[in-house]
């Protein structure tokens, strides 16, 4: 088993005392952790294993009324749900609201994160300050942007001042507009102030893991870049982005599985909006499911949500699996 | 040797703090100007002449709001204490003991504590209601495992995993039981580890959403989150009252920000950043 130790020589006695007595202190750990890791286990086997799997079945079914009715309607659900208008906005929507997050919460995450790492006096006052949006909840961020964007009263009125359009926020144009499906696909001029309160919000995540990583890249790398004539700027661009990729990758993990199943932002600030320009897959799994009581279309929606994240979710677990064996 | 950073560092990254306390800051000015200055023409000015209270006062005595604080302090409360208890044991069980499927099981635990809540909401609102569980303080403890049992194991494993493994040894060669290694050895060394959870758990707990709405509908228990996103009536947005409220939710998370942003920021960045 062990090649070092077998190299070693010792009496038969002494290896059956070493070999019994590991054995023991095994089948103890093995019985402790089985005792220790059961009750987390049963928890999360049957709230969440387990209901999924009930969500599932329920996605595959006719229950679209009050009435619970569990008899097979194949995937008539998603069927209808891909035809379905709104629905077709929610996938638009989540599309631009995912790529436009991500890019904005790791550009600004760089930026900031970089200025941060330039010794600086004062440093953790800015960095709690970056970070207490942080704390908030999703809805306390959306009632305080939608006051703040609010064409009445908010800082839109700046924009109405100068001459500009003050009723964005509700805006329901989409750019460019293409007709697709029962759409126009594009971005939804209305979503870009979710996505400004989503950032608000999450930056200062993505600043705290980008200043970790610039920590923890030796100061002999920055100089051996610099002695070889390379620019502050090169030295950042060509040394220091690629070598915090694996942040990159977190971040992106991590921003991704919050904005493919955002719920309460979008409730709390605008609603589905007029023409669904600011609806994402949640707020419609939600009404359809309480407000409308069609159970089945409902759990078709939250397991296309549930898909959606594994997508993301499932090579990062295997890829950071191989990283520690 | 590294420059030090230039004025213009400093100018910049004052704007940025501006841009990060500015809706904070408005809603401050909004929660204590008089009702006819949130709209017109004094609406954009960021400052009142008249500073008035009436908003805070409205608050805490014409709406339920002090009940919902109370209702979410017992449920974050609850919630946080139970969720450290047993995820501490399968913490302490898959960072330190040996046996085969760990990292199947934190694979497992990782992948839970990403997916969608909204996957789940279904069944567990209909079984509460058949238990008559709706509108109840366990009404959401118990689906709140869903999030924060997860996280929290999550985060104590790489705290765990931190403790030297010497320090077991020793108290195996006295003769230690692993359970008393466990309560006398390990656990007040992952004190500040398990703090840190706790902080977390309490905050996730403390502003969840959808079960909130979902599950606890009437007045009596619901929670601070659904009592500002439902503060609007039927027709009137209380504007005053409604950012009186959030200067009042938001304080006391930004004073626990200033107090634990580094135990924050460690536990939330642990295991996604290799130290």
């Amino acid at each position: 088993m062990d090649p070092v130790r077998s190299s070693v020589k010792e009496t038969p006695s002494e290896i059956k005392m070493k070999t019994s007595k590991k054995k023991r202190v095994l089948t103890k750990d093995h019985m402790l952790a089985i005792g220790f890791l059961t009750p987390s286990l049963i928890l999360i086997a049957v709230f969440v294993y387990g209901f999924i799997g009930w969500t599932g079945y329920v996605s595959v079914s006719n229950w679209n009324s009050l009435v619970p009715d569990f008899s097979f309607a194949g995937f008539e659900n998603y069927v209808y749900l891909f035809q379905d208008f709104r629905f077709q906005a929610d996938l638009r929507n989540t599309l631009f609201f995912t790529i436009m997050f991500i890019l904005a919460v790791i550009v600004v995450g760089i930026l900031l994160a970089i200025m941060l790492d330039q010794k600086i006096r004062q440093e953790s006052l800015f960095r709690n300050i970056f970070f207490f949006p942080m704390a908030l909840s999703f809805v306390v961020t959306g009632v305080v942007w939608q006051w703040l964007l609010n064409p009445s009263t908010g800082v839109n009125l700046f924009l109405s001042k100068i001459g500009l359009d003050s009723k964005w926020y509700t805006d329901t144009t989409i750019i460019p507009g293409v007709e697709w499906g029962k759409i126009e696909f594009g971005i939804p001029v209305a979503l870009i102030a979710v996505v400004i309160a989503a950032v608000w919000q999450m930056t200062g995540f993505s600043v705290a893991m980008y200043l970790a990583g610039l920590r923890g890249i030796p100061e002999e790398v920055r100089e051996a870049a610099r002695m070889d004539g390379a620019s502050e700027f090169q030295v950042y661009w060509k040394v220091i982005l690629p070598l915090l990729r694996p942040i990159t990758v977190s971040v992106v993990i991590i921003m991704a599985h919050i904005s493919l199943k955002i719920f309460d932002l979008i409730y709390a600030m605008t609603g589905p909006g007029a023409n669904y320009v600011t609806d994402v897959p949640g707020v419609y799994m939600y009404e359809t499911t309480f407000r409308g009581n069609y159970y089945a279309n409902g759990a078709a929606i939250a397991i296309i949500m549930l898909l959606s994240v594994a997508i993301f979710i499932v090579p990062y677990l295997i890829s950071s699996r191989k990283g520690e064996s | 040797m590294q420059k030090k950073a230039g004025p213009w560092f400093y100018v910049f990254l004052v704007g940025f703090v501006f841009v990060v306390m500015f809706p904070f800051l408005w809603m401050l000015a909004s929660s204590i100007k008089p009702m006819t200055e949130l709209f017109g023409g004094r609406a954009f000015t960021p400052y009142t002449t008249n500073p008035t209270f009436k908003n805070y006062v409205s608050v805490f005595f014409d709406y339920p709001f002090l009940r919902y604080l109370w209702n979410s302090t017992v449920i974050a409360t609850i919630t946080t204490i139970y969720t450290i208890l047993v995820a501490s044991f399968a913490a302490y069980a898959i960072a330190r003991l040996n046996f085969k499927g760990k990292a199947i099981i934190l694979g497992i635990v990782l992948s839970v504590s990403m997916f969608p809540q909204i996957a789940t909401i279904s069944p567990i609102y209909i079984i509460l209601k058949n238990l008559g569980l709706t509108n109840s303080y366990l009404g959401l403890i118990i689906p709140y495992t869903t999030i924060t049992l997860p996280l929290s194991i999550w985060i104590l494993v790489t705290f765990f995993r931190k403790i030297p493994f010497d320090l077991e040894e020793a108290a195996k060669i006295d003769g230690a039981s692993l359970m008393q290694t466990y309560w006398k050895v390990i656990l007040p060394l992952a004190v500040p580890g398990i703090f840190t959870t706790a902080i977390l758990v309490f905050i996730a707990a403390w502003n969840e959403f959808l079960f909130a709405l979902t599950i606890n509908t009437s007045n009596a228990y619901k929670t601070v989150p659904v009592g500002i996103a439902l503060f609007q009536g039927q027709f009137t947005i209380p504007w005053g009252e409604i950012s009186a409220a959030t200067v009042v939710v938001t304080v006391p998370l930004v004073i626990m920000v200033l107090i634990f942003q580094r135990r924050i920021v460690s536990g939330l960045t642990s295991g996604s950043v290799k130290e």
